[in-house]
């Protein structure tokens, strides 16, 4: 695994498991209708951290219902449903309210991708220092390290939430930017 | 004496892993002048693999790349030998929380020392055990 910082990517050589299967699958219809990007625990976990996980978090920038509809239209057709409702404008009006609506294959509820809007500033700075990274077959854009790793520590800080951040830290040390670390963790500590 | 290091040239020049380069007799003077600076002398170019930063010597005699990455490619083997050699032991934890941090750092530097294909494989047991038709 390397990561090139100054050119925010990171080439993985590794062996894909069921899980990123699945993502790549997803994503792969997602981009042709929506920008995306990969968050939270599955970032951890296709960087190689030892554990599984039911869901994948990921945004999706705000899209009127005219191009979300064509989006759930793609996925249906591709095998993909919502275990939340089955009517788009249903489905729509869930995450135009700022909830997370999920995607799984048809009939098998797990793994599933839980997709949100962001709403607060600090979630939608997560579209402007996305990492890419590359898979021998497939991309992902996933949240910055240093999103990554404050968002883990200060906000969520379940055990779970701290080892996601903790890999990442011993992984890729000496290139992380610290300062912007601690501007995340101040700007978290002062959210409602 | 001289007969042994002329025999240890040959072997080294035998060695596995090997950067061999074509270089035309105009080229041979212009690249005299780097081949003893030091490694870091003159850093005013990027490594082509990983763009850090490189010494005008490695530019020339290391195929423009920086140790590491030079290493890794022309000595493979070489490499892997050094990293099965530096084999790192986990400390136990006082308890289980303890313990938990303790493999998370002792996994990242497995995953740091091996190559992406030997970690995956073993990460991909737990999560592909996790899903039956996906």
């Amino acid at each position: 695994m390397e990561y090139l910082s100054n050119k925010k990517e990171i080439i993985l050589n590794r062996e894909l498991n069921k899980l990123d299967r699945f993502a790549l699958d997803f994503t792969r219809i997602l981009e042709k209708h929506a920008d995306y990007v990969i968050i939270s625990g599955y970032v951890s976990i296709l960087l190689g951290r030892s554990r599984a996980t039911d869901d994948i978090d990921i945004f999706i920038k705000e899209l009127p219902f005219g191009q979300f509809s064509e989006l759930y239209e793609d996925l249906q057709r591709n095998g993909f449903e919502c275990i939340n409702a089955e009517a788009p404008k249903e489905v729509f009006s869930y995450i135009k309210d700022g909830l997370a609506i999920r995607f799984s294959r048809k009939n098998a509820p797990t793994p599933n991708f839980e997709v949100k809007f962001p709403k607060r500033e600090i979630d939608k700075e997560t579209f402007s220092d996305f990492i890419t990274v590359i898979l021998p077959s497939g991309k992902f854009k996933i949240s910055s390290l240093e999103r990554q790793i404050a968002f883990k520590r200060y906000y969520l800080k379940s055990e779970k939430d701290i080892e996601d951040a903790l890999h990442i830290e011993e992984l890729f040390k000496k290139q992380l930017d610290y300062g912007k670390i601690n501007k995340l963790k101040s700007i978290i500590e002062n959210m409602d | 004496m001289a007969e042994e290091n002329q025999k240890k040239q040959f072997d080294d020049l035998w060695h596995p892993g090997a950067y061999i380069k074509e270089i035309s007799p105009t080229e041979v003077e212009k690249l005299k002048e780097t081949l003893d600076k030091a490694h870091n002398e003159n850093m005013n170019f990027n490594c082509k693999k990983c763009d850090k930063k490189i010494s005008a010597h490695n530019k020339d005699w290391h195929d423009c790349m920086c140790d590491k990455c030079f290493n890794e490619t022309y000595f493979p083997d070489e490499t892997q030998t050094k990293k099965k050699v530096e084999k790192v032991f986990m400390k136990p934890g006082r308890n289980n929380q303890e313990d938990r941090i303790n493999f998370v750092k002792f996994w990242a530097n497995y995953i740091k020392t091996h190559s992406d294909k030997e970690w995956s494989e073993q990460q991909n047991i737990l999560i592909d055990g996790q899903f039956s038709g996906t």
